[in-house]
């Protein structure tokens, strides 16, 4: 396991904001004690599924190195982010981690044409080569997700449909060769019907191109079908992350339990609809112990007053007082 | 471009009104080049003379064509005023848009500085200058005061605009694209920013010309060479009204009124019309 | 006493502009013929661009420029005379709205006030249509309502922002069953919530219309909300009704070849099998294809499709659909 080199390695990374004005000293842990890593030589599609507010996009931010931890490590291929400072290294870090975002719409500027962000992609990574080879990476990457300079090059993007400008926009981010490709809910914007073929080419890109993806959705019928690992993500921690096929056929933690029995099924009346308590917001992040103790129905005492830590049951890892070292599971 | 000329033709009176109002100042300037009189020359008419055929806005007590005398007026006061607007915007679009972008220090510290700039009196300190310096005074150093001082407020204003520009998705991406901020500013950013800066431009030409207009009318510029203001003020000085030579007031008030509504019905139709959000509406888009 | 609580014959809507000399017309509603029952769950799906929230505003009689009708008409059986909702007044519009039509929409915040108490909301909403009530009357009427909703009545006293997403949702539908309408329209009510969430409102909603006994229209592109929650589905294409039937006959015997991409492409937990995706993108409205608008990204398109435009009608496997290729 020593053998095998970190591509992206996050470490116990910490980010918080402080709620209310100067005065105020309430804070949010936004991320807290998150650990994973991507690993070079084998790449993955690692999903981190989480509701709203769960932190996941301050984790993206953070990976897209776009924010600062206040405490942890992340290191890309070896080098702290914090240590990275220039012109220079950033556009060493951004060459080899690019961001997909979630409204192709609002991605590229309304005002421009499409091809204007792929050429500056290609010549701004790639200085000193003449415009018609910057012109060939942007036709081949439009051809790697099924476009060409022909049929969008020249467009607006509100001349697109949502599928044909998401595939685009992932074709921007594959211009410098990334290594990591971090995905925001990438297909929740786009029609049902084009959805699976940005889907399908995550998986495309990670089988002819070796890129690994962070793909950050609260999806998690689209999460079960292309990722290898997943992490499920609430209220600033990891609270079970391993194997997909694993977790989502048994998964451990309450909170995953509760994620996968909401998820409709699409076969007619598959899904019970239970009627029960209304779930509540922002206290949670607030309260000591576990945060997701007021509705867990397995919460016993010690959650109310200690946040468990990441313990690793089997072969992937959990974070609750069930499986906790008290207690065998 | 023409279908956009065309268009705003068929469908803004504003427009049509402002239209006229340029093609009558071009023609205007035009003509001062062909002028059969110096802009100098003084008794080369006869003096006192009401508007007949011979001399369309009649003439000065001072002999002169108020006709020709109005060529030269509007040809000096608008390129004094374009002079002005344009240096004022140069200034605004750098202070505005890279505070804008950069923020922190950088921003707080030229905000200040506009700050500053903004709450100055203008009126008084033009006044004084002009009193104090008015041997060195020459018409490109006012321009070039009043660009210093009718720059603050729009930049202000052009850098909200970039603020709220930043937090746009599109922003970031741009910055992943590996664009330099100078580029993010001039092609990402700008299109946004042209409504704001056309609208800021016209008023601001608007502005200069009423503020050389009223330094002439008070005896404070280069009363040898004509502009609007400074005909007004031998009018004065000649006591026009009393002496029953309402037309040397009246030709250049009425044209000023004439061109100053038109360039400003002109920007406000012409500002609807670049908006991005209009644009995209045209093509079937949303902004 | 027929069983239909409304109905829309050939119902042709266009949104029409005029900007600098350039002329658009997008015919969003293109000839869309529905009979909805009553104490029925009917949901519309689609995805975006198909029509479908402009379908429910006319439904619903809300019609300002620049959507204008073209042909058609909207019928609201639920009173003694069928009531033409286009040939309406205001003040007849006004009477039935809420009382008997109501609306539930996708951002609670849209509906909400945010600088007034949630009491507040209800009173503007609500009461002017329950004047025979006193206020106390009313005030006692919207704790108990609010009580079946698993609402406290402290939520009266506060503000949206104060509430979680899921609860405002509650809180907005709570004003749409207030006054037990005949008709309940919901445009995405679940969609910007979060997946736990979602179920709880998804059964709530289901649960109300059990109680009341009433119709609600649900439109959501989720397949999977429909798959759960509805009755019978209309699909909606480019503005026209491409299929519709019952649930069960929708999910298991598609007939349309648009409905069997959906539902085959629907992702599941536990499948990994290989999902497929259709080429193209759904028209543009202001110049659609000629014949069948789905006819460019049909895999079984034949020259007829080109040409003609297919009726729905009445399949074997138990469905209606427009496709001349289905039996």
């Amino acid at each position: 396991m020593s053998e095998t080199i970190e591509l992206l390695s996050v470490q116990n990374a910490k980010k918080s904001f402080r709620l209310g004005g100067i005065l105020s000293n309430k804070e949010i842990i936004a991320v807290n004690e998150v650990s994973f890593s991507l690993f070079a030589d084998k790449p993955d599609i690692l999903s981190i599924i989480g509701e709203s507010g769960s932190g996941k996009s301050t984790l993206s931010r953070l990976i897209l190195r776009l924010l600062l931890p206040d405490s942890g490590s992340i290191k890309l291929e070896g080098t702290d982010v914090h240590a990275m400072k220039g012109r220079k290294q950033e556009l060493d870090y951004m060459r080899r981690v690019q961001p997909i975002f979630q409204n192709p719409f609002e991605t590229f500027n309304p005002l421009n044409r499409v091809d204007e962000f792929l050429m500056a992609t290609a010549t701004n990574y790639f200085p000193g080569e003449k415009p018609a080879q910057a012109k060939e990476r942007v036709e081949k990457a439009l051809q790697a997700v099924g476009l060409s300079l022909a049929e969008v090059g020249e467009r607006y993007p509100h001349e697109l449909s949502g599928g044909q400008l998401q595939r685009a926009s992932v074709a921007r981010a594959i211009i410098p060769n990334p290594k990591i490709l971090v995905a925001d809910e990438p297909v929740s914007m786009v029609d049902a019907s084009l959805r699976m073929s940005i889907v399908n080419l995550f998986q495309e890109l990670k089988n002819t191109m070796g890129t690994s993806i962070i793909y950050i959705t609260h999806d998690l019928a689209t999460a079960y079908y292309i990722s290898d690992r997943i992490a499920i993500i609430h209220k600033g921690y990891f609270v079970e992350q391993g194997d997909t096929e694993a977790i989502l056929s048994k998964p451990k933690h309450p909170y995953t339990k509760l994620l996968v029995e909401s998820t409709l099924d699409p076969r007619p009346g598959a899904t019970s609809l239970a009627d029960g308590e209304v779930s509540t917001g922002d206290e949670e992040y607030l309260a000591v112990g576990c945060k997701f103790a007021a509705r867990c129905p397995r919460a016993m005492d010690i959650c109310r007053k200690v946040q468990p830590a990441e313990t690793i049951v089997g072969n992937w890892k959990v974070r609750c007082h069930l499986y906790g070292e008290n207690n065998a599971s | 471009m023409i279908n956009a000329f065309t268009g705003l033709w068929k469908t803004s009176g504003y427009f049509r009104f402002g239209i006229v109002a340029v093609v009558f100042a071009v023609v205007m300037v035009v003509l001062s080049f062909f002028s059969p009189y110096k802009p100098m020359e003084s008794y080369a008419v006869a003096a006192d003379a009401p508007p007949s055929l011979e001399n369309w806005f009649g003439t000065t007590s001072r002999g002169q064509d108020l006709f020709w005398q109005m060529t030269f007026a509007l040809r000096n006061s608008l390129a004094f005023g374009i002079i002005t607007a344009l240096l004022s915007r140069i200034i605004a679009i750098f202070v505005g848009m890279y505070s804008g972008y950069k923020g922190g220090w950088f921003d707080k510290v030229l905000m200040s500085v506009n700050d500053s700039f903004v709450i100055m009196p203008v009126l008084p300190i033009l006044l004084l200058l002009n009193f104090l310096l008015r041997d060195q005074m020459n018409w490109f150093y006012m321009s070039l005061m009043m660009a210093l001082l009718g720059w603050a407020w729009d930049a202000r204003l052009i850098r909200s605009q970039v603020l709220s520009l930043k937090e746009r998705v599109f922003s970031e991406t741009a910055v992943f694209c590996g664009m330099p901020t100078r580029k993010i500013i001039f092609r990402e950013h700008m299109p946004y920013v042209l409504p704001v800066l056309f609208s800021t431009t016209i008023n601001n030409l608007l502005w200069s010309i009423g503020m050389e207009v009223t330094l002439s009318i008070l005896g404070l510029t280069n009363l040898n060479n004509p502009t609007i203001g400074v005909v007004i003020f031998w009018a004065n000085q000649h006591q026009a009204m009393i002496s029953g030579s309402w037309w040397w007031v009246a030709a250049p008030v009425i044209v000023t009124v004439f061109v100053f509504t038109g360039f400003y019905l002109l920007s406000v139709s012409i500002n609807e019309f670049i908006d991005p959000r209009t644009r995209l509406r045209m093509k079937g888009g949303a902004a | 006493m027929s069983d239909l609580i409304l109905q829309t014959k050939g119902l042709r809507a266009s949104y029409i502009t005029h900007l600098y000399g350039i002329d658009r017309e997008v015919k969003v509603v293109d000839g869309v013929d529905l009979s909805i029952k009553k104490n029925e769950f009917f949901g519309i799906a689609g995805e975006s661009g198909c029509g479908k929230t402009t379908l429910l505003k006319l439904i619903a009689g809300f019609c300002k420029p620049p959507l204008q009708v073209q042909a058609g008409s909207v019928e609201f059986l639920g009173l003694k005379e069928p009531m033409s909702l286009f040939e309406a007044t205001e003040a007849e519009l006004y009477k039935i709205r809420w009382r008997n039509i109501s609306y539930i929409m996708q951002g609670s915040m849209n509906v909400l006030n945010p600088v007034r108490k949630i009491f507040k909301s209800f009173e503007d909403f609500a009461y002017p249509h329950m004047l025979e009530l006193t206020p106390a009357g009313f005030k006692q009427r919207v704790i108990e309502h609010l009580g079946n909703l698993r609402l406290s009545k402290e939520v009266l006293e506060t503000y949206p922002h104060e509430l979680s997403g899921g609860m405002r949702q509650r809180v907005t539908i709570g004003l749409a069953t207030l006054c037990s309408p005949e008709i309940i329209i919901a445009d995405e009510p679940t969609t910007a919530l979060d997946v736990v969430v979602q179920r709880e409102t998804l059964g709530l909603i289901k649960r109300i219309q059990k109680e009341l006994a009433n119709t609600i229209i649900l439109v959501t592109h989720d397949l999977a909300v429909h798959a759960n929650v509805s009755d019978r589905i209309a699909i909606m294409y480019a503005g026209t009704i491409v299929e519709e039937g019952k649930t069960t006959d929708i999910f298991d015997r598609p007939a349309h070849p648009y409905t069997q991409h959906l539902i085959r492409s629907l992702p599941r937990l536990g499948d990994k099998e290989k999902k497929g995706y259709l080429k193209g993108a759904p028209p543009n409205l202001a110049d659609p294809p000629p014949g069948c608008r789905f006819h460019p990204r049909c895999p079984l398109a034949v020259d007829r499709c080109r040409v003609e435009v297919p009726k729905l009608e009445l399949k074997k496997s138990g469905t209606m659909a427009a496709c001349f290729l289905a039996e």
